[in-house]
């Protein structure tokens, strides 16, 4: 716009006040950004063993009673299954996944698609998300609900939380499949 | 030639006489060098601690640099980097659940705000609180076209950064001068 601003006009006084100096460094912010995926990556995978040990410890403590060799079954192997999980990503949860450095060595862009390929991957994780967690919840669930079963009272008190918790596993599963695919979007736009 | 031209000059000089494009890092460069400041002013317009406001623009340089990986040309280079910004700060003050109830429109301004007979203020701190508190008291939009009209920039290019019709944007700016004049000055609002 060519018009000569008065000095009390709002458009000179916005354009002329004081900024502070911001150095804008995109390879620090990249290199933020990387660090708080695998910390919020970190945070999931144990948030995602401690629910499953929850859940069968409840079950197996509660509801299974010596003898019924399926259930025990089924807890030795959520068992197992925790043990493995906790000795596969044990770098990562303990926060020893030092990355090698001729990765680090990567420019910032390459290194961040890596990055956001491997928190897709992990919220696509079968072994994490949609496998023996999703058992182990179900395991407590049944176990549960054969045992109240014969008392119909009971039965009915407990099938709001039952609800409840349904709604919350496909609420959980909706939503890292909404991330996961959030997450490709973004690398399909840096792989162009 | 104004700068903003200049730059949309390089990119159309750049398709015709060499293969390559300009690079998204060029591209990055070129729009902080020339809307930097704008784009620092809009941070404060949406955020107003100082700490998160420099979130706020960290995390708009980040999404300007991201975008441009993808800039099709469908708009000028100025349109959109303030689109990304402004998209950015609205995406940003959503997720904190910043918003409440007591944000206006333009035309709730006009009627619900005090309607202070300052006179010229020759201290420009003051004045720009006022005007901050002003801009802060704005839905999201509204809020838009303010900061676009105290960056000078033109009727047409507003309504290209925000998707509304010309008209639609020349009657909102009536209404900010008449707001803008009743908190500044009085002959604002026949301009």
């Amino acid at each position: 716009m060519a018009e000569e601003l008065r000095p009390e006009d709002p458009r000179l006084v916005w354009k002329s006040q004081q900024l502070v100096p911001m150095e804008v460094n995109m390879q620090s912010m990249i290199n933020r950004r990387t660090r708080e995926l695998r910390a919020r990556t970190r945070t999931e995978i144990i948030a995602s063993i401690c629910a499953a040990l929850g859940f069968v410890s409840v079950a197996g403590w509660r509801f299974v009673t010596p003898g019924e060799w399926l259930l025990q079954t089924a807890l030795g192997l959520f068992v197992i299954w925790t043990v493995i999980s906790i000795y596969r990503f044990r770098n990562r949860i303990w926060g020893r996944d030092q990355i090698d450095p001729q990765v680090l060595a990567a420019p910032a862009v390459e290194h961040y698609r890596r990055e956001l390929q491997e928190r897709r991957d992990h919220l696509r994780s079968v072994w994490i998300w949609n496998g023996p967690l999703l058992l182990s919840f179900l395991f407590l669930i049944l176990t549960i609900a054969r045992k109240v079963a014969p008392n119909y009272v009971l039965l009915r008190n407990g099938l709001p939380f039952f609800v409840l918790t349904v709604v919350w596993v496909i609420l959980m599963i909706r939503q890292h499949r909404l991330q996961a695919k959030e997450l490709q979007q973004e690398l399909d736009e840096l792989g162009r | 030639m104004c700068l903003a031209r200049e730059f949309d000059y390089l990119i159309v000089a750049s398709e015709s006489s060499t293969p390559a494009a300009l690079t998204q890092q060029q591209l990055y460069d070129s729009a902080v060098a020339e809307f930097g400041p704008g784009i620092d002013r809009l941070a404060c317009a949406w955020e107003g601690d100082q700490e998160k406001r420099r979130d706020l623009r960290q995390e708009i340089h980040f999404q300007i640099w991201r975008s441009l990986e993808v800039f099709d040309r469908r708009c000028s280079v100025r349109t959109w980097i303030y689109r990304v910004a402004h998209n950015t700060a609205v995406t940003w003050v959503t997720r904190e659940r910043r918003f409440t109830a007591s944000l206006v429109s333009l035309e709730e301004a006009e009627v619900a705000l005090p309607n202070h007979s300052f006179e010229p203020d020759i201290d420009r701190t003051r004045s720009l609180e006022r005007l901050s508190t002003l801009i802060h008291k704005l839905k999201p939009l509204d809020r838009q076209i303010m900061l676009a009209y105290l960056e000078d920039i033109e009727l047409t290019a507003i309504a290209e950064i925000t998707g509304l019709s010309a008209a639609n944007v020349s009657m909102k700016i009536h209404r900010l001068k008449i707001l803008l004049a009743r908190n500044f000055f009085e002959e604002a609002a026949n301009g």
